[in-house]
């Protein structure tokens, strides 16, 4: 419990922060209260929606990547394997190139659905098999879509800067309506990830032990899916490619919180919407007016932790 | 009132089929051995009679029931199966792994009741692991994690207990504490289990009854002394023993000399 406190109190003086650094001017954060009290100017309108969707972004992708773990008992599944990220980036691009003018509002909508048909395709073509041959199969059709969006970029480059810039994972310009999207799929994540818990913790004994004690496989692993799915291609939708949180979060949750999935995914919740938010804030501070993508400074911050459970070798993977 | 398997039929691919009609009953009370060559569908069977496997053909019975009928929970509550070779993630302790055995009594949210703390001490005292209780089941040697995984069977706290080979990959001393702890619980708390075992002695020091499967059917079962024969050894491993009494009659040893 001390740890989920120290992690909350954490995530709140780093929404603090990232309200009061900003491309225009910095502000105390007596100000910042004002500012939101009033429910106006550039805090309330720009830089709080922003804080908000990166929380619930990373909470998103990194539920997604615990319970994904924990079904194909796997530590190096990702919400990538699903093929949500392909799936709503390949959506996302053809309705780019097809109607540049109409998409804008629907976009969110347009890269969930495409995420959500790829996860589809990829369970249906996997299902009843192996965890092994799920991962195959997502690794497998991940990369063709990922093709497929890179022949269509290749082939319409003027017009596909705009799809460009949503694929490589950032935060700018989100506001409220991403926070109105985001915020059922996270509450989902939440309870549901919370309900299923129990249930799925056998699964680390695999899934023939796991049916020795009383788990109905046929129901918990949908189940299970459906939760993974729903919330990354939400995350997806709203922020692009993050990649990393639904990989690494996991880990550190683990290792922090232990095996037993009850604390460990409301605990990856929280880390990942920390590591999300702090990812943005620090590529917004960095080198302003330039801004970083949150896609990248996880990706920078992630590999080489990666890299170092594998040299330290202290884990399972 | 038992286990009952009734024309069982089991293919994994439709040209070779594993189980071709197989009947027998599993006496409660009591250790049953099975026992065959490599192939002839003792894992199988194993599977089958935990719902495992479903049967291409033919009925489990539990205690009268069909097993299709059980619900998942109540199937845990009442068989606890021991699969070969189980892997738990690392670093998982004896006691975490000892509390999975009561899963299938949690409620919603999976709260501990102070019964589940109950069994699970018990089961930690009957296989003597309370001192390990804390230890991580990959720093154990492979007689304990044998013990842990059978104390998690035990924390189900069920009538029936399976075990697919239990004893394999141990010295013979390990072996022997294994075989020791199964004839204490059958003997102290009435467990009916049923087990694969490749070594025929085990068999025939610690089962009260013997199935012997050859090419998917069963091809005898009885007590010891009575499947320890030098022909019936022949006719089941293609192998010829040397039988001898030793201290009781009724437990012959086995000694394989040489192929036929």
């Amino acid at each position: 419990m001390a740890k989920f406190v120290v992690l909350l109190v954490m995530l709140a003086v780093v929404i603090v922060l990232s309200l009061s650094f900003g491309a225009t001017d910095s502000l105390t954060p007596g100000a910042v209260v004002n500012e939101i009290v009033a429910g106006n100017g550039v805090v309330y309108l720009f830089r709080l929606p922003r804080a908000l969707a990166a929380v619930l972004v990373g909470l998103c992708f990194a539920i997604s990547g615990t319970v994904l773990q924990s079904l194909t008992r796997n530590p190096l599944a990702s919400p990538d394997l699903l093929g949500v990220t392909s799936g709503g980036g390949l959506a996302t691009v053809i309705a780019i190139l097809v109607a540049p003018a109409a998409i804008g509002p629907y976009i969110t909508w347009v890269a969930f659905v495409g995420a959500s048909m790829v996860a589809a395709v990829i369970w249906f073509l996997g299902r009843g098999a192996s965890a092994q041959r799920f991962i195959l199969t997502g690794v497998a059709l991940s990369a063709f879509t990922h093709a497929i969006i890179t022949l269509l970029l290749v082939t319409y480059a003027p017009s596909a800067a705009e799809a460009m810039i949503w694929l490589k994972g950032s935060l700018f310009g989100r506001g409220w309506v991403h926070v109105k999207h985001l915020l059922p799929w996270a509450c989902f994540a939440v309870v549901g990830g919370i309900v299923v818990a129990h249930q799925a913790n056998p699964l680390v004994l695999g899934p023939t032990i796991a049916t020795t004690l009383g788990i109905r496989l046929s129901v918990l692993r949908p189940c299970l899916w459906l939760l993974s799915v729903a919330s990354a291609a939400a995350a997806v939708a709203v922020a692009g490619t993050i990649g990393f949180v639904g990989l690494i979060v996991p880990h550190v949750a683990r290792r922090l919180c232990g095996p037993d999935l009850r604390f460990t995914v409301p605990f990856s919740g929280l880390l990942g919407g920390l590591f999300v938010l702090l990812a943005d804030t620090a590529g917004r501070v960095i080198a302003p007016p330039l801004e970083i993508p949150a896609g990248l400074i996880c990706a920078f911050l992630g590999a080489p932790y990666f890299g170092y459970l594998l040299v330290k070798g202290k884990t399972d993977l | 009132m038992s286990l009952e398997a009734r024309g069982l039929q089991f293919s994994y691919n439709e040209n070779e089929p594993i189980l071709r009609g197989l009947s027998v009953v599993i006496p409660k009370g009591q250790i049953t051995a099975l026992i065959g060559r490599n192939g002839c569908g003792k894992s199988t069977l194993l599977r089958l009679l935990n719902r495992l496997l479903e049967p291409g053909g033919g009925q489990v019975f539990l205690e009268g029931r069909d097993l299709g009928g059980y619900g998942a929970k109540e199937l845990a509550q009442t068989m606890a199966h021991l699969t070969q070779s189980p892997t738990a993630p690392a670093g998982l302790s004896v006691k975490e792994l000892v509390e999975f055995g009561r899963h299938p009594y949690r409620g919603f949210l999976g709260r501990a009741s102070s019964k589940d703390r109950e069994v699970v001490d018990w089961a930690l005292q009957q296989t003597s692991l309370v001192e390990l209780a804390d230890r991580a089941l990959d720093s154990l040697s492979g007689g304990q994690r044998q013990r842990a995984w059978i104390a998690m069977a035990l924390a189900q706290d069920t009538e029936y207990l399976l075990l697919d080979e239990p004893t394999t990959h141990l010295d013979i001393a390990h072996q022997l504490e294994v075989l020791e702890l199964l004839a204490k619980l059958n003997e102290e708390n009435r467990k009916t289990i049923v087990m694969v075992v490749h070594d025929p002695n085990h068999a025939s020091q610690y089962a009260q009854n013997v199935v012997c499967l050859s090419g998917g059917t069963l091809l005898r079962e009885g007590r010891p002394a009575d499947i320890f024969t030098e022909e019936n050894v022949e006719e089941l491993f293609g192998v010829t023993p040397l039988i001898f009494p030793g201290t009781t009659p009724a437990k012959p040893w086995c000694v394989p000399l040489r192929t036929l």
